[in-house]
């Protein structure tokens, strides 16, 4: 009923609906956990105060940036390669940016040039890693096809999985634990600090995203379409495989690989708009950080004090939700 | 309007064989030659998709090797075969789209695109379907986006590979007043059909295209032999209420 309702709305208010509706989700967010917190005490030298401030609200904002982004990371690949299935998880630049970046943590490559961390840039580099392994599967075979670029995927996915258990055996046992937690994927922030890497590029990465709509829709158009619009599409794809891969390099690098949230977001912000670009990448990127500071929320308050990895929360719900719209889009084809 | 000078084409055979071809401004001209023969691949290089090719290609005396895909783009539009949209895309997107050559990057459309847009959707009469799916359209409803999409871009010349493939009769009398009036506006339109009936009328000239080679290109007086030749079969040709209508009957020894 809700559905039918929104679809006989204009794709502006829809958005500007979605939009109060996810900033009240983040605002409710942080006041929800193990301990109730006494709202009158919020801006006193109270405990908590600093459960508020400088864990629950970070932390909130973190699994935002980070929800959105993956989001639109996997709405961009999904436009780029035409294909619902297509997103950095599945094409493995997550696994490149995770190989990269267990790598840096093996070879102790754990300080900063010009204020950038190492880790951070061989996250970036394993994503590109990804990405150059599947243009050059595509090229030799000049095959853009789904297949060829998924099953690419497959395979650089079990390359990168074997390339980390492989680093992770060589480590002692304590550093083993630690990176096993991080792959799991989970938003456990202290304070800003990670807040204050992310949301520049954040910034930078969804307003390009939008400034960037008409390209974007020429894209997943396919090739012919696109080129014959006036758009030079094979700069374009490598200046969204860069950005993409940058910020999914980042992200990977500070809470590990979080699956499901690139594929599915994007789904269900195409139920709701369908009939304008440019709305589609803001409802993606509310929903992708909705859905993640939700998944968050349930993390840390399912299974009290045990905190689960929030990857592992994603993946348990995402996939049968995937599943079950692949079997309803299946179903309906025929 | 365009000029084609040894125009050869190979990946993996010869497919274009030194073309020479002059496509004159304000005509309808006509494409017919059996599958295979080159005529996709003729449009794909005129629109500027193919690029290594060998000759020269020059639309309004312009080289389009020299013009970037932005310059060409507001020159020509192409309308393929079949355009294949795998991802949920709205005909506003689709449309709107069409409009790109003349933006920057950065730049949203403006009135002036939103102007052009409307009237586009009153001319093809589709402003009821913008905020649908391009997928979830008739093939009819499906080929006017298309066509709409080709027409808002504003270009002198278009290009046509097989429109009137799986339309139904309504489909196929509905785009023929659309391209009557394409015509009647001045552009330039060069259709490859294996149909000619629908357009017959509407058409100047006739290219005839064989295994990478041009058989006939001039005036279509003498259809009923081009197409004998073209295709290596017989063809009769039929009046009925002043059309003219070219019917297979046996294929030659």
């Amino acid at each position: 009923m809700i559905r039918r309702y929104l679809f006989h709305m204009k794709s502006r208010t829809k958005y500007l609906i979605i939009s109060g509706f996810g900033l009240l989700v983040i605002l409710i967010i942080p006041f929800l956990g193990i301990i109730d917190l006494d709202i009158s005490k919020l801006f006193s030298n109270d405990p908590d105060s600093f459960i508020f401030w400088q864990l629950r609200f970070p932390r909130t904002i973190m699994a935002f940036l980070v929800g959105s982004s993956l989001a639109l990371g996997g709405l961009i690949f999904q436009n780029i390669f035409k294909n619902s299935l297509a997103t950095p998880y599945t094409l493995g630049v997550s696994s490149g940016a995770a190989a990269g970046t267990v790598a840096a943590l093996k070879l102790n490559l754990v300080m900063s040039i010009f204020g950038i961390n190492l880790v951070y840039i061989a996250g970036f580099a394993g994503g590109i890693l990804s990405i150059l392994l599947i243009l050059g599967i595509s090229r030799i075979t000049k095959s853009y096809s789904v297949y060829t670029i998924l099953m690419s995927g497959v395979a650089i996915n079990f390359f990168f999985s074997a390339f980390i258990l492989l680093l992770q055996y060589m480590v002692d046992i304590t550093q083993t634990v630690s990176i096993l937690r991080w792959l799991m994927g989970s938003i456990s922030t202290s304070g800003y600090k990670d807040i204050i890497i992310i949301l520049p590029m954040w910034i930078f990465f969804v307003v390009t995203a939008v400034f960037l709509n008409k390209e974007l829709v020429l894209i997943s158009g396919g090739e012919n379409f696109a080129s014959t619009r006036g758009l030079n599409v094979k700069k374009f794809r490598i200046l969204l495989f860069i950005i993409v891969s940058l910020i999914t390099g980042i992200i990977v690098s500070i809470t590990g690989p979080i699956g499901f949230v690139g594929l599915i977001v994007p789904h269900i912000s195409r139920q709701f708009i369908k009939d304008d670009f440019r709305f589609l990448v803001i409802v993606t990127v509310i929903f992708g950080g909705i859905l993640l500071a939700l998944a968050d929320l349930l993390a840390r308050t399912l299974i009290p004090p045990v905190e689960i990895p929030v990857g592992i929360i994603t993946s348990f719900f995402g996939a049968p939700f995937f599943l079950f719209i692949l079997i309803t889009s299946l179903r309906k084809k025929i | 309007m365009i000029r084609i000078e040894g125009l050869s084409f190979v990946r993996n055979k010869e497919i274009l064989k030194n073309i020479d071809l002059n496509i004159r401004e304000r005509e309808l001209t006509i494409m017919i030659g059996p599958n295979g023969a080159g005529k996709t691949t003729l449009l794909k290089i005129i629109s500027g998709i193919i690029r290594d090719y060998k000759g020269k290609v020059s639309i309004q005396g312009k080289n389009i090797k020299d013009l970037s895909r932005r310059e060409l783009a507001k020159l020509i539009s192409f309308q393929p075969q079949s355009e294949e949209f795998l991802l949920p895309i709205s005909v506003r997107d689709i449309l709107l789209a069409g409009r790109y050559p003349y933006k920057k990057y950065f730049s949203d459309y403006d009135k002036n695109d939103l102007d052009i847009y409307e009237k586009c959707l009153e001319k093809f009469d589709i402003a009821n379907i913008v905020s649908r799916d391009i997928n979830t359209l008739s093939s009819g409803e499906r080929r006017r986006v298309l066509i709409a999409s080709a027409y808002i871009q504003d270009v002198p010349l278009l290009l046509f590979d097989e429109p009137f493939a799986n339309l139904d009769p309504e489909g196929v009398m509905d785009l023929k007043n659309i391209f009557a009036e394409l015509k009647k506006e001045g552009k330039t339109i060069l259709v490859v059909s294996h149909n000619l009936e629908p357009l017959y009328q509407l058409t100047d000239n006739l290219i005839s295209l064989r295994e990478g080679n041009i058989l006939y290109s001039g005036e279509r007086s003498s259809t009923a032999e081009v197409l004998k030749k073209t295709f290596n079969m017989d063809f009769e040709r039929i009046e009925h209420n002043d059309k003219e209508i070219f019917i297979p009957y046996e294929k030659q020894d």
